[in-house]
């Protein structure tokens, strides 16, 4: 609060909810339109403009959405296991890749069209994930993040060196989704059911013991809740989640390769939820939306893209943590004003 | 024989990149995921210092500290910031690192650079040929041991940084800073990581990419023998490089990579603190 | 009760601070584009549109770039090129695919393939990407949006022509390569390997090969020329994954089996410290074989030298010193010199040079850039280039190499020698050894080696 002289008198800046927040907090929302919009209008504003969006956008920004869902589900992935789970998830690139390989091991071994791959792929593919990273969950967080960091580098090594999965060249000519309107779809779809799924997960009783586990564990655990099980439960979760984003870019481009083990799919999503604002799952889409957009705008740039990208993330982390989204629910749910002191 | 001594060196060159990071960690409880970059950056900045004009041994001590004074910078300007808060400071560090290594590249350091080795010419050495660059190697990583030994037992700024190492709160209440003695092993890791890169780097060309390479080694020799720890460093250092070297010589040159990350996942699985990790392994487990 | 003026500001910036300092860094980011556009000359006439995804952080894509700019402004200082209504400008577009940096999901190399054709509106793709396999993975893409995409920089494993034969006149009818390609190179210069046998009695090589595709494909290649078919004994096979940083125990092992050959096939910078530490174990073998980094006109100095006696693969004729083969041989390198400061080398600058002007051949001839129109004149190409003539194999659409330039593309193998030679009026310590048709020095083989 910072206090100024104005006008010869000491004023202060305070911030109160809004009137028409106060109103919508409780079952009296319901009571009147104006109440009712104020609480669904930006929910609707991102269902519509997530479903509406992909007719207007010309062709190559329908590409673009796309992948911007594919960086999203990353983030929700990273968002969950950071602030509901309490692991840092360095591994973006991990879900990619497990998710990835299996959907076009499973196209190319045993032939089956994209309907059949995407949802295998994204079980099994968490599965997977989950069995990989079960023997840090009883450790701390920094060991699970380093895992994370490290099997991207395992599996692209392997895959090298034993020529499997189609080496180096990788695997090509899988079944794709020839309509471009049911790939642009499925994906907005996915994204809004995991995005309002996971922030309904949290308000539910396993998303409550969640939240308890990340303030304090031994507590949980003293309360005769088995603590690894629900990590597993939660790395699984965010696994599919990141899986399903693998599996989705192996049918966009019907091929898969080493390179969806790359590093920036563990950073970016990372970026996009510190930008965005963590924990709330909306503001992981918000940096996603802002991001992936945004390096196609300047790819010409090479790597000056790359270091303004890093300067902002910098900026970000060590200016204002919590991220864009919560200043906007602010401005959003409360307002400032000068009150004499 | 041969597997002996190009072992060692192979040691010696993960000390040199490992020995800042996990001194870094160790004291002031920041991984620093720069260290490659301000490796690579020394790299560049002796070029630059080469093409002014100044001779090399100059160049050297000027790059050295400039090293140092790069990683003050990124503790001051940015990590004292988020210093406390785990996600925040490895992704700050992160992509600081990275901002400079894209930074090189921007500035135009795409091509043919190289530094140049020392002296020419090779010794025998118990029947191998070793080059005399390497053996430049192996003595900077036995001085940079000795010199983290000695400061830390023997010197009062070293004994401040073990202190706070230990028991952070214990320290500050016996007058220690806790953001200078961070800042001091900030200047001492990044320096550190100077020195590797003036000795290391003239045995190939020069290239950003380096940086996250160099970064990879420091942190799996680190997990491995224990974040912050000097005699982990360099068992793990000696270990990882053999482990390296047979593997390449029995098996083949395409395993070489892999055994390092898979020797991380095993002591991950079996002793995450590392062969001489601080934290008591009952503290690991939740 | 005292008052302030002014509270002590918190730590970090004010909001107002932050929102600056972020919407400036974002605006300077977001600055209009730093494509590489050249101007329209003057004609009133639609441009053609060249586009190329080039990976412009590494040598390779920015001598690729330097190579294909060079071209289109060549041609636009003639008018550009001749159609029935007259002579169409060229505008190129550059745009950085980072398909060469680690880390990098190849989905990158895709998309600005993708953006090429639907955002910059391009005619024609004359390069990129430029790995193999991010091309491989880009290729659906020309018949997807009825674009011609020639493989132009990179490009070099055979898994190229390999997949286009597979349906040369219906899924790959728009995909082309003015390369050729790791393996053919390897069996092209057999008749060297030959005289090395002839001449110093040699019969035992070691292989130190990257483990990617054309790498791969080539020390494979090897093998088979040199074990199966010339008799020689193989002391090893290495492969080394991207980034390995050490090569002791290979030369250690190539020198104490007592190796004379040493094939080398490697892309990655690493290459530099494989060959200073060959200098300075004194491997008493000769290296040969494709090493991007060395075959930079500056490695000699980077090095110190350390790359003498080394016989490199330029892969053509004419991407670096070499006899001239034709007119225009020379004059490439001259102008390329002249244009950049800098002698071209490292490979794909002359591929690409030549996808420019291939391009233009083909629409001329077939009258019009509709892709189907200009795929079907590819096919009769016949044109001298710099590095021979270009023809098309009808089913790998690549160019056919025959080592004769009057014929088709003429390899090129240098060899780094002390002694500074004078080719195309320019001293260079780069002698080309092979073929004979480009050759302007002999293979020197030291005494340590014999």
């Amino acid at each position: 609060m910072a206090a100024e002289l104005q006008n010869g008198r000491e004023k202060r800046r305070e911030r109160i909810d809004r009137g028409i927040k106060v109103r919508t907090d409780g079952l009296y929302a319901l009571l009147s339109w104006r109440e009712i919009c104020y609480l669904v209008a930006p929910r609707a504003l991102l269902i519509a403009g997530l479903l509406i969006a992909p007719l207007f956008l010309p062709t190559l920004w329908q590409r673009v959405f796309c992948l911007t869902g594919i960086y999203t589900l990353l983030a929700f992935a990273y968002d969950f296991l950071v602030s509901y789970v309490g692991f840092v998830s360095l591994g973006g690139a991990l879900w990619m890749g497990i998710g990835g390989y299996t959907a076009g091991i499973i196209a190319s071994e045993f032939g089956l069209p994209p309907v059949l791959t995407l949802p295998i792929a994204t079980f099994l593919g968490g599965a997977v994930c989950t069995l990989l990273l079960m023997p840090t969950l009883r450790l701390r967080g920094i060991y699970f993040a380093i895992a994370t960091f490290v099997y991207p580098f395992i599996f692209t090594h392997l895959i090298e060196a034993l020529q499997i999965a189609g080496g180096t060249l990788g695997l090509m000519n899988l079944p794709t989704i020839q309509n471009d309107w049911v790939l642009i779809y499925t994906m907005a779809v996915f994204v809004l059911i995991v995005l309002f799924g996971l922030r309904r997960l949290i308000s539910e009783d396993l998303g409550i013991v969640f939240r308890s586990m990340m303030e304090n564990d031994q507590a949980v655990s003293a309360a005769g809740i088995n603590i690894v099980f629900l990590k597993i439960i939660g790395v699984f979760i965010a696994s599919c989640i990141g899986c399903f984003a693998g599996a989705f870019l192996c049918v966009l481009y019907g091929s898969v390769s080493m390179s969806f083990f790359a590093l920036d799919f563990s950073i970016l999503p990372i970026a996009a939820t510190v930008i965005g604002g963590a924990g709330t799952f909306a503001g992981a889409l918000l940096g996603a939306v802002v991001l992936v957009p945004l390096t196609e705008l300047i790819r010409g740039f090479g790597s000056l893209r790359m270091v303004a990208y890093s300067l902002i993330l910098v900026l970000f982390v060590a200016l204002k943590p919590v991220g864009v989204l919560p200043y906007l629910t602010r401005k959003y749910e409360q307002f400032e004003r000068w009150v004499e002191v | 024989m041969d597997i002996v001594i190009y072992g060692l060196i192979n040691a010696a060159t993960f000390i040199l990149l490992a020995l800042g990071f996990s001194l870094i960690y160790g004291v002031s409880r920041v991984a620093n995921f720069a260290h490659g970059a301000v490796y690579i950056l020394t790299g560049f900045v002796v070029w630059a210092f080469l093409k002014v004009g100044l001779n090399y041994p100059l160049a050297i001590i000027l790059a050295v500290g400039v090293s140092a004074l790069v990683g003050i910078g990124i503790y001051q300007g940015i990590l004292i910031r988020v210093r406390g808060i785990a996600a925040s400071e490895v992704i700050a560090s992160f992509a600081v690192g990275m901002g400079i290594i894209e930074l090189i590249k921007m500035v135009g350091f795409v091509g043919s650079f190289g530094n140049p080795i020392f002296v020419r010419g090779s010794a025998e050495i118990a029947g191998v040929t070793v080059d005399y660059q390497r053996l430049f190697v192996v003595g900077a990583a036995v001085a940079a041991v000795l010199f983290v030994f000695i400061l830390t037992r023997f010197t009062k700024a070293g004994l401040a940084l073990r202190g706070i190492a230990q028991d952070e709160h214990a320290a500050m209440m016996l007058g220690i800073n806790s953001d200078r003695s961070a800042t001091v092993s900030l200047a001492i890791g990044s320096g550190l990581a100077g020195v590797a890169a003036v000795v290391l780097l003239p045995l190939g060309d020069l290239y950003a990419g380096i940086g996250y390479e160099a970064l990879t080694y420091a942190v799996a020799v680190s997990i491995v023998g224990g974040l912050g720890s000097l005699g982990g460093t360099v068992l793990a250092s000696l270990v990882l490089a053999f482990l390296q070297v047979l593997t390449v010589q029995l098996l083949g040159g395409q395993w070489r990579m892999l055994v390092i990350f898979l020797a991380i996942l095993v002591i991950l699985v079996f002793k995450p603190s590392g062969f001489f990790g601080r934290q008591k392994e009952l503290e690991e487990r939740v | 009760m005292a008052t302030k003026d002014k509270e002590k500001k918190q730590k970090g910036l004010t909001r107002r601070e932050f929102i600056t300092t972020v919407g400036a860094t974002g605006m300077a980011a977001g600055m209009v584009s730093a494509f590489s556009i050249t101007p329209s000359w003057g004609a009133a006439l639609k441009p053609i549109v060249y586009g190329a995804a080039l990976p412009l952080g590494d040598p390779t894509g920015v001598e690729a770039r330097q190579g294909v700019t060079l071209a289109v402004e060549e041609i636009n200082k003639e008018g550009g090129i001749k159609l029935p209504d007259g002579k169409h400008p060229i505008e190129l577009v550059v745009l950085d695919s980072r398909d060469l940096e680690p880390g990098v999901p190849t989905s990158e190399a895709i998309q600005t393939v993708e953006r090429l054709i639907l955002s910059n509106k391009v005619d024609f793709i004359v390069g990129g990407p430029e790995r193999s396999e991010a091309w491989l993975q880009s290729s659906p893409l020309s018949q997807k949006y009825k674009k011609i995409m020639v493989a132009g920089p990179g490009c070099y494993s055979p898994a190229i022509g390999d997949t286009i034969a597979t349906d040369p006149e219906g899924k790959y009818k728009y995909c082309w390569n003015t390369n050729n390609d790791s393996r053919s190179d390897v069996i092209r210069v057999m008749p060297l390997f030959k005289s090395f046998q002839e001449q110093y009695g040699w019969k035992k090589f070691f292989v130190m090969v990257q483990d990617v595709s054309h790498t791969r494909a080539a020390g494979e290649a090897v093998n088979g020329v040199l074990q199966k078919q010339m008799g020689w004994e193989s002391l090893g096979f290495q492969r080394f994954p991207t980034g390995s940083s050490d090569f002791s125990l290979g030369l250690l092992e190539a020198k104490k089996k007592g190796a004379q050959l040493i094939f080398i096939s490697m892309e990655m910078p690493q290459v530099g410290i494989l060959l200073r530490q060959w200098h300075d174990l004194k491997v008493p073998a000769l290296p040969m074989g494709l090493m991007t980094a060395a075959q930079s006109a500056k490695f000699w100095d980077v090095s110190q030298g350390a790359c003498e006696y080394a016989i490199l693969n330029h892969t053509f004729a004419g991407n670096g010193p070499c006899k001239v083969l034709n007119p225009w041989t020379e004059r490439y390198f001259t102008n390329f010199t002249k244009r950049w400061g800098v002698e071209p080398g490292l490979v794909p600058g002359l591929p690409s040079y030549v996808t420019a002007w291939a391009i233009k051949d083909a629409v001329e001839r077939a009258g019009s850039i509709d892709s189907d129109a200009v795929a079907a004149a590819l096919h009769k190409t016949d044109l001298e280039v710099p590095y021979g003539r270009l023809k098309f194999d009808p089913k790998r659409h690549s160019a056919l190499v025959t080592d004769d330039p009057k014929t088709g593309m003429t390899t090129m193998w240098a060899q780094w020698q002390s002694k500074e030679v004078r080719v195309m009026g320019r001293q260079t310590r780069r002698v080309c050894v092979w073929p004979p048709a480009a050759a302007t020095g002999k293979v020197i083989i030291p005494d340590w080696i014999k």
